[in-house]
């Protein structure tokens, strides 16, 4: 099986949700009109990653800005990811949910390995979920849980037995990286193939574009270069630019996982090791 | 108040003076300006040497030339013109200070994708950029874009030193955007350094030749310019360019967008127009506008009714998004807006030094190693 996947590499601007959801309404609708089945959008996209404002213009999940993309989802007949910052009583997380061609929310994620410097900002996650969907068996995680040092938390997506890891993100470099270079290197396809070819999956990043204006990461830029890797390595990669968003189109073969339960350890055992690199 | 007979000038834009018949000296500088650089064909002569020559210099490199590139109109017409009308190979340089136009970016992205040009975004230090906005609303100066005005210069010099090119081509035009006075737009590395010295917060970092950041100084300048022989072309000076053609060849060609008005390829645009309305009475379009009525592309009524109400870039949502980007509360805004304004003069500059060498620039500009547009706007623009 095949899947059309959009991803939705936009603009994120810092505290601005208003101008950001419009450009996430924006991209679902190309992603309906270019015949996606699935559109995958950044982490936080409502406030940016780590900006201040989370603690002013964070919301409820489900709440007014899960409205919006509910909305959409259905005008738009398409499956949504997107990371949003939520509001849950005292707490804020860096959330994500993943809704149905109706609206309906059918996962939603807390991020649980949280960078040091926003663990003042965001609460640790909670939870970890897969779904089954027309298109396979779904899992969501957000950004740094797919670090190499925490693959555990993919790991345990992929032992449920997740066909598509859907990964909001921000990645972000230095304000003086070239984008004439690769600016990432291993960092995410290296855990991203380990997690592909060990549990078979599809794993999908989709990154923003923008200045980070604010918060402990302020004066970082996020470029782009979305990523999409199967068990045969990488499928696609978003372009390299930090001023403008762009929908990246992209067929994703959904590979059926080949090993359950204790035949994965054993496998790796086998092997000598605990991740397929 | 007295209008310009001619254009719409009047004795709001500093350094504004009126002959017998009502006509103001921005039009008489229009009209010298005019005659030093024709249009039509020697124009086009003019600009086909100028072809030849960048091409030689290109000749074994990867780029001919560095392009200045924003995203609004001039700009990216200028582009065009580069490689579909000469042939030649731009690198396209932008300078991301943080507050990009995303209409602009957008464009930009499309237009080098289609006309097959490498885009080079030189990125600022945010917190630098977001501090030299702060230092220069503490300043009380109307140069509120002081830090990216000087920054774009900069980016261009250092990206053109950086890949051993000797001409940087932009997209200014005195005939469709006029000359800022001085008073208005002062643009000096002397004088940005005084005020982040005296307001800023957080360290500047060093001038480095191909990563110069915010240092434009007059040595550096005299370094990029004498040492780096590299020249800028202003390309516009020399083509019969109609800004309301422009549009449509654009869209039709790069799928542009119009960002929405002059200058509104930069947000804080939005911020600073408000700003220099209410608190120094200062109306750029007086200028903008003039230059246009001169140049036979606006009629004077239109500019005039115009005038009479407030930039449709002054929207409320994006002014709020600026000011709340630079870190500002409503009542720290209001603080730094009610304090009384000042000019550059009330600061260290490098205008004394300008001034003992306004031979030596008149005939830089006449040589072409600096904009024609630079004398007149240190020497006869305030």
């Amino acid at each position: 099986m095949t899947l059309r996947v959009g991803m939705g590499q936009m603009l994120v601007e810092g505290g601005e949700p208003d101008r950001n959801l419009g450009r996430a309404a924006r991209m679902i609708a190309e992603a309906g009109r270019r015949g996606c089945a699935l559109v995958l959008l950044p982490e936080c996209l409502d406030l940016g990653w780590t900006h201040p404002s989370a603690t002013r213009l964070a919301e409820p999940i489900p709440g007014p800005r899960v409205e919006v993309l509910r909305a959409l989802a259905a005008e738009h007949r398409v499956y949504v990811c997107a990371g949003l910052t939520e509001r849950a009583g005292a707490r804020i997380h860096n959330a994500a949910v993943l809704l149905d061609p109706s609206g309906d929310l059918l996962l939603h994620h807390r991020k649980i390995n949280v960078l040091a410097e926003a663990l003042d900002l965001y609460a640790v996650g909670d939870r970890l979920g897969v779904v089954d969907t027309p298109l396979g068996r779904i899992g969501l995680d957000i950004c740094s849980d797919n670090y190499r040092d925490a693959l555990e938390i993919g790991g345990v997506l992929g032992r449920m037995g997740a066909q598509i890891l859907l990964s909001p993100s921000s990645w972000t470099v230095d304000y003086d990286t070239p984008m004439h270079r690769d600016p990432y290197g291993e960092k995410w396809k290296g855990p991203y193939l380990a997690l592909a070819r060990t549990f078979g999956m599809v794993v999908l990043g989709t990154t923003a574009v923008g200045y980070l204006v604010g918060g402990p990461f302020e004066g970082r830029k996020m470029v782009g270069a979305s990523l999409a890797v199967g068990p045969e390595g990488v499928i696609a990669e978003g372009p390299r630019n930090e001023l403008a968003g762009e929908l990246v189109v992209v067929d994703v073969p959904v590979p059926v996982p080949n090993r359950r339960g204790t035949e994965i350890g054993r496998h790796l055992d086998g092997l000598g090791k605990r991740y397929l690199t | 108040m007295t209008v310009c007979a001619r254009c719409v000038v009047d004795r709001s834009v500093p350094g504004a003076r009126f002959d017998a018949a009502g006509v103001c000296s921005y039009c008489h500088l229009h009209d010298e300006m005019d005659r030093a650089f024709p249009t039509g064909a020697a124009g086009r002569a003019r600009v086909a040497r100028m072809a030849e020559r960048v091409r030689r210099e290109g000749a074994g490199r990867p780029f001919d030339c560095v392009a200045g590139l924003s995203g609004g109109r001039d700009s990216t017409y200028t582009l065009w013109y580069l490689v579909r009308e000469l042939g030649l190979r731009p690198v396209a340089v932008h300078f991301n200070d943080g507050f990009g136009n995303p209409v602009a970016g957008e464009n930009m992205a499309r237009a080098c994708t289609r006309l097959g040009v490498e885009l080079r975004t030189v990125t600022s230090d945010w917190r630098e950029s977001k501090d030299l906005k702060r230092a220069f609303l503490a300043a009380s100066t109307p140069d509120l874009e002081e830090g990216t005005d000087l920054g774009i210069a900069a980016a261009l010099y250092g990206a053109a030193a950086g890949l051993g090119l000797r001409t940087i081509v932009f997209g200014q035009s005195f005939r469709t955007e006029g000359i800022c006075p001085l008073e208005w737009n002062f643009l000096d590395g002397r004088y940005l350094h005084a005020v982040h010295a005296r307001f800023g917060t957080v360290p500047l970092r060093p001038w480095r030749e191909a990563d110069p950041g915010f240092n434009l100084r007059l040595r550096h300048l005299a370094w990029y310019t004498l040492g780096r022989r590299i020249r800028t072309e202003p390309l516009l000076y020399h083509l019969d360019y109609v800004r309301a053609d422009t549009d449509a060849l654009l869209t039709r060609e790069l799928d542009w967008e119009n960002p929405g008005a002059h200058y509104f390829d930069d947000l804080y645009q939005a911020f600073m127009t408000w700003v220099l309305r209410t608190k120094f009475g200062c109306d750029r379009r007086r200028f903008n506008y003039g230059a246009l009525v001169r140049s036979g592309q606006m009629d004077r009524t239109e500019a005039l009714d115009r005038l009479a109400h407030p930039s449709v870039i002054e929207d409320e949502a994006v002014i709020t998004l600026c000011w709340r980007r630079l870190g500002l509360d409503a009542e720290e805004l209001a603080t730094l807006l009610a304090a009384p304004p000042r000019t550059f003069r009330d600061y260290p500059s490098s205008w004394p030094l300008l001034r003992a060498l306004q031979g030596p620039i008149w005939a830089a500009s006449r040589l072409g190693i600096v904009p024609g547009s630079t004398y007149a706007k240190y020497f006869r623009c305030g």
